[in-house]
């Protein structure tokens, strides 16, 4: 994936949507791609991955299952994250929140971010802090809805 | 640190290795004089196996019983058998069975209580510390090696083991009490910090891998050094004038690393970095070597041999120590016994039994030597470089800094064709996203040229717009080609950008070519009009102006630029366009490159309000624009200055504005400049040298400043003070700031110290000390940096003077708080800093908030569930209830708000309905902040969106996984 066509893995992230243009860009210099085999793990202890293709099962990183567990019995402990689902960005913004394991459900590609390289971005450009404000203020107010 | 603990560990240290080098003289004299010089190699051998295999031995028992039953037993068996080696030589005991117990016996005691000295310190106090106890260990050899000569002349070799068994049992002695102090004290270098994030595995392994190979080369190196000098010293002495030599040379070795570890070692090891000193030891040995080499004289050989033995100890021991530092504290301990006493003797008994296989013939040939021992140390040298740099990485490590990038904005053309369609793609998004990664990407000029006659009019026209926005210079060297082009153009879109490329580098050439046509389209006729008025001066400037704000504020520019009106009539119309919706953004765009004096005043407002046309202005700014603003930025509110700082995060060509903002006299316009400097100098544009030198004297001067005020401010009210702490705080983060600007402008990347710096500011108090250690690695020889953070890193040291005289040309707001000059303001300051999405906002924007906020009385229903909302409320005396009604599936949630406490956070973000009833408590008192000041108080500290979007993050975690 070149620069652009990581530019455009995380623009379909629903999180991202209000962020402009040049402020992606500089997200995605900073991205690399990965390619997961089914059952391979990504933790979000320091990365923030936006998932380009495949499906990844999501666990607490405390729960024992998050080592030894397989990808269904991480999916009824967690969620799921799909195409356009990003893991790891509410570390973000409260560094304090617990990392999570996740394991590729199927073979997946994922875009990943170093958080410091995330947040760098948000705190030198206070547009791309309140957009991503508001995109998460929408998301719960859609699920309060 | 632990003081009491760390002096008498050295004291133990101190004499055992007084004992360690008397028994090491007594059995290498004794083994010599039985064997003679050619069994030297097996000396060496016996002395490094023997070290090796007590080595293991103590380290298997170690694992089985505690280190103080293991410590205790070996110093027992090291007395028993000083005490009677005299009489077991006399019975006719092999010399070699005395090496392995007098020689290799008392350095593994020697490993084991270094552990304990170490136990009582870590971080810089741990390098600055150290070497002061190793110093301790000098000591002992010094008085052991100066001190045993003229005994062994006065009453004979025989006298010395008795005297080291005496030393040990006063060793058992003082090894208790340190116990002791230990474990009253604390042992900060035995023990992770609480909440300190444990290090990866991984850059551990790789560390300790290279650990090894390091330790086994000092090894090979040690010996065949030793070797050579050995051989050479039985040649000239023998009998009781070899052991006297023998202590001698121990002892002014001694004395060399004495001075060394006193004098430079501390200095050097909190001021430079690990990959500095751990060259120190090979590279000067080489020199050394080198000498030797030109002239092979017994005086060069010792030279290298002291060297060797001098930095051995006072540069790599202590480069190991601190190496072992980012190893979690037991693997830590066991790793550094089985470095020193294992691996290092592998290493010496490996080119001790390779030596004895080439025979005696090795020693007459001292250059051969010579060189050989130079490819070991060059050998030696990149393997210290190799593990010195794991050591930064594995340091840095559990602070989530990962290794150095570099981003390459350069594509080639296959890429340029490609994103060039993607700029014309139908879906806004990607044809949006392709011009901005266009605008970010470097492509060689010359690589225009051969698309410019492309096949598709659309890329044609994307590329006649990049040649129009591109620099005048790369624009001038391809007119012919687009000349050419524009000619045979048939595409009315690319050929209005052809002409405008043209008529932007002063060539009519598209205007003939527009005006041969049968039929003009309006974007066309539009062009040629615009072509004509810029080239030849005809039309209606003022109505062109006015139109080009809204359809292309970049010719716009451009047309100002040539001073087709005068200024006042310029500014007048910009005025006049900026009222219009339509054209506002565009006039803002061009008031930004071309106004000065009162014709910036709509820019200065709409950037002090916030309006995002205005920072879109900023942002879009060409290098010649900013170089102008710079000149005029001055005018604008302070507000406004930072405002615009930070809207150039993203814009390299705003570098010469920038630069002076960096200067700029309000610190927190100063603050944001350094930021935005960080984002420009990551994405790999250099900054100038003396703007960034300025920035950071600014900000070094600053911290200096409010550590000094911080000692004299013990008069100042609590919260006072605890202004004062905070935008310490924050120039902490703006000094690393300025550092890593430094960094990226040297061609480092600049990413790990900003990394560090927010470890700094925000970490736990766990992770600070390894962070500071961090910074040291990354700004050797900036001792100025570390030592002023160090001093904030510390307890305030109450002090008499001015604090607000200290304060007040850095900080002047601060200066007023300190002088009680906004008391009135301070107890809704110290209820403000309660929240956690306040706590840490800049002092002077959250003083404007409270001065714009309102406190009400508020009693019984505040707000309905579902009611319209524009205000958050910080409760500021009694408490708030919050109801949340039963929906499908849950049940009604009810949660109490306390002083200090925050309700109705989403209302100043959004208009969505309340989503909680807030009942108050009779005699409740709220500070209510509404949208607009929420928003007023966000333009000057953008943090305080980042604290509301970790509250969201909050709410949102536990039920969407997909977003933790």
């Amino acid at each position: 994936m070149d620069l652009l066509e990581r530019a455009r893995a995380l623009a379909a992230c629903a999180v991202f949507a209000d962020l402009a243009p040049a402020v992606l860009i500089r997200l995605a210099e900073r991205a690399r791609v990965t390619e997961l085999a089914a059952g391979e793990r990504r933790s979000t202890a320091d990365s923030v991955w936006v998932i380009a293709s495949g499906a990844l099962a999501v666990a607490s990183h405390s729960d024992s299952v998050a080592q030894a567990g397989t990808a269904s019995s991480i999916r009824r402990r967690g969620g799921t994250a799909e195409v356009g689902n990003v893991l790891g960005l509410v570390r973000v913004v409260a560094p304090t929140t617990k990392p999570v394991e996740a394991i590729a459900e199927r073979a997946s590609v994922v875009v990943g971010v170093a958080v410091d390289d995330v947040r760098d971005v948000l705190e030198e450009d206070p547009g791309a802090l309140s957009a991503l404000c508001e995109a998460l203020s929408r998301i719960l107010l859609g699920e309060t809805a | 640190m632990n003081r009491r603990a760390l002096a008498l560990g050295a004291a133990m240290v101190l004499l055992v290795n007084l004992v360690a080098v008397a028994l090491r003289a007594y059995a290498e004299a004794a083994f010599i004089a039985a064997y003679g010089k050619g069994a030297l190699p097996w000396l060496l051998i016996a002395s490094a196996s023997g070290f090796a295999i007590a080595t293991i031995v103590y380290d298997q028992i170690t694992r089985r019983v505690q280190a103080t039953g293991a410590d205790l037993g070996l110093i027992g068996a090291l007395l028993i058998a000083a005490a009677l080696s005299p009489k077991l030589l006399d019975a006719g005991a092999p010399p070699v069975a005395i090496v392995i117990a007098l020689a290799a016996a008392p350095q593994v005691v020697g490993l084991a209580l270094w552990n304990r000295v170490a136990a009582s310190v870590a971080g810089r106090d741990a390098r600055r510390m150290l070497p002061r106890a190793g110093a301790a260990v000098t000591v002992g050899g010094v008085i052991a090696g100066l001190g045993v000569a003229p005994l062994i002349v006065r009453i004979g070799a025989t006298f010395i083991p008795y005297v080291g068994a005496g030393v040990l049992a006063i060793v058992v002695v003082v090894y208790l009490a340190q116990g002791r102090a230990l474990a009253a004290g604390g042992a900060p270098g035995a023990t992770a910090p609480v909440g300190a994030s444990p290090p990866p595995a991984s850059p551990v392994r790789t560390l300790l891998r290279a650990m090894i190979v390091v330790a086994m080369l000092e090894g090979v190196l040690a010996t065949v050094i030793d070797l050579q000098f050995l051989g050479n010293l039985k040649a000239r002495y023998s009998g009781d004038s070899l052991a006297i030599a023998l202590s001698l040379f121990y002892g002014g070795t001694n004395a060399v690393l004495l001075l060394l570890q006193i004098a430079a070692v501390p200095r050097i090891l909190v001021t430079r970095s690990i990959p500095f000193t751990a060259a120190i030891h090979p590279v000067l040995v080489m020199l050394g070597y080198v000498v030797f080499a030109i002239a092979p004289t017994f005086v060069n050989l010792a030279g290298t041999r002291t060297t060797d033995q001098v930095l051995r100890l006072a540069t790599t021991r202590t480069s190991q120590e601190l190496e072992l530092s980012a190893v979690p504290p037991l693997p830590r301990a066991r790793w550094k016994v089985l470095l020193r006493g294992v691996l290092y003797p592998l290493g010496a008994g490996s080119a001790a039994i390779l030596l004895y296989l080439l025979g005696p013939a090795v020693v007459e040939k001292p250059t051969a030597l010579a060189g050989a021992a130079i490819g070991v140390a060059i050998v030696y040298w990149i393997a210290g470089q190799v593990a010195a740099r794991r050591f930064q990485v594995a340091l840095a490590a559990p602070l989530g800094i990962t290794g150095t990038r570099r981003i390459d904005n350069r594509i080639d053309l296959e890429t340029l064709e490609r994103w060039t369609e993607a700029a014309g793609d139908p879906d806004l998004r990607t044809a949006s996203l392709a011009r901005a990664a266009l605008a970010r990407v470097r492509v060689d000029a010359t690589d225009l040229a051969d698309h410019l006659t492309h096949d598709n009019p659309a890329m044609r026209s994307a590329l006649f717009d990049q040649l129009a926005r591109t620099s005048p210079a790369t624009a001038q060297s391809l007119k012919g080609e687009l000349v050419a082009a524009i000619a045979i153009e048939d595409d009315d879109r690319a050929l209005a950008l052809g002409i405008k490329a043209l008529a932007l580098l002063g060539d009519d050439s598209g205007i003939a070519v527009a005006k041969n046509r049968a039929v003009v389209t309006a974007e066309v006729a539009d062009a040629l009009r615009v072509a004509e008025l810029a080239l030849r001066g005809v039309g209606d400037a003022r109505a062109e102006l006015g139109g080009l704000c809204a359809r292309d504020p970049q010719w716009a520019i451009e047309l100002a630029r040539k001073a087709i009106v005068a200024p006042d009539v310029l500014a007048g119309v910009l005025a006049e366009a900026a009222k219009d919706p339509d054209r506002r953004a565009g006039a803002l765009r061009v008031l930004a490159h071309v106004a000065e004096g009162p014709g910036l005043a709509p820019l200065a407002d709409a950037l002090a309000d916030g309006d995002p046309a205005a920072i879109d202005a900023i942002a879009l700014l060409d290098a010649a624009g900013a170089t102008h603003l710079a000149a005029h930025i001055a005018t604008m509110v302070p507000v406004a200055r930072a405002i615009a700082a930070r809207a150039l995060s993203g814009a390299p060509a705003g570098i010469p504005l920038v630069a002076v903002l960096l200067r700029d006299a309000d610190p927190e316009v100063a603050y944001a400049a350094l930021r935005t400097a960080l984002a420009i100098a990551g994405g790999g544009s250099a900054l100038p040298a003396e703007p960034i030198g300025l920035a950071l004297e600014a900000a070094l001067a600053a911290l200096t400043g409010y550590l000094d005020a911080r000692d004299r401010a013990t008069a100042w009210t609590a919260c006072a003070r605890h202004e004062l702490d905070l935008a310490a705080r924050r120039c902490v983060a703006r000094l690393l700031w300025a550092a890593a600007v430094e960094a990226a402008a040297g061609g480092r990347d600049p990413a790990a110290l900003t990394a560090t710096a927010r470890h700094l500011i925000g970490g736990r108090d766990a992770d600070r000390r390894r962070a500071l250690d961090v910074v040291q690695e990354l700004q050797a020889g900036r001792a100025e940096i570390l030592g002023v953070i160090e001093r904030w890193l510390r307890p305030a040291v109450p002090t008499e003077g001015d604090a607000v005289a200290a304060i007040a040309p850095h900080d002047p707001w601060l200066a007023q708080v300190g002088a009680g000059e906004l008391a009135d303001l301070e107890p809704t300051l110290a209820l403000l800093r309660k929240p956690a999405l306040l706590a840490t906002v800049a002092g002077p924007a959250l003083a404007d908030l409270a001065r714009r906020a309102r406190r009400e009385l508020v009693k019984d229903v505040v707000f309905h569930e579902g009611d319209a909302g524009d205000t958050m409320l910080v409760v500021a005396r009694g408490a708030l209830r919050a109801t949340r009604a039963a929906v499908a599936g849950a049940v009604a949630t009810t949660r109490t708000i306390e002083v200090g406490g925050v309700v109705g956070e989403l209302a100043v973000l959004t208009h969505a309905p309340r989503a909680a009833t807030v009942v108050a408590d009779p005699d409740a008192e709220v500070i209510a902040i509404d949208r607009a000041t929420f928003a007023s108080a966000a333009r000057r500290a953008p943090e305080l969106v980042l604290g509301l979007s970790a509250t969201l993050a909050g709410w949102i975690a536990p039920n969407r996984p997909d977003l933790i």
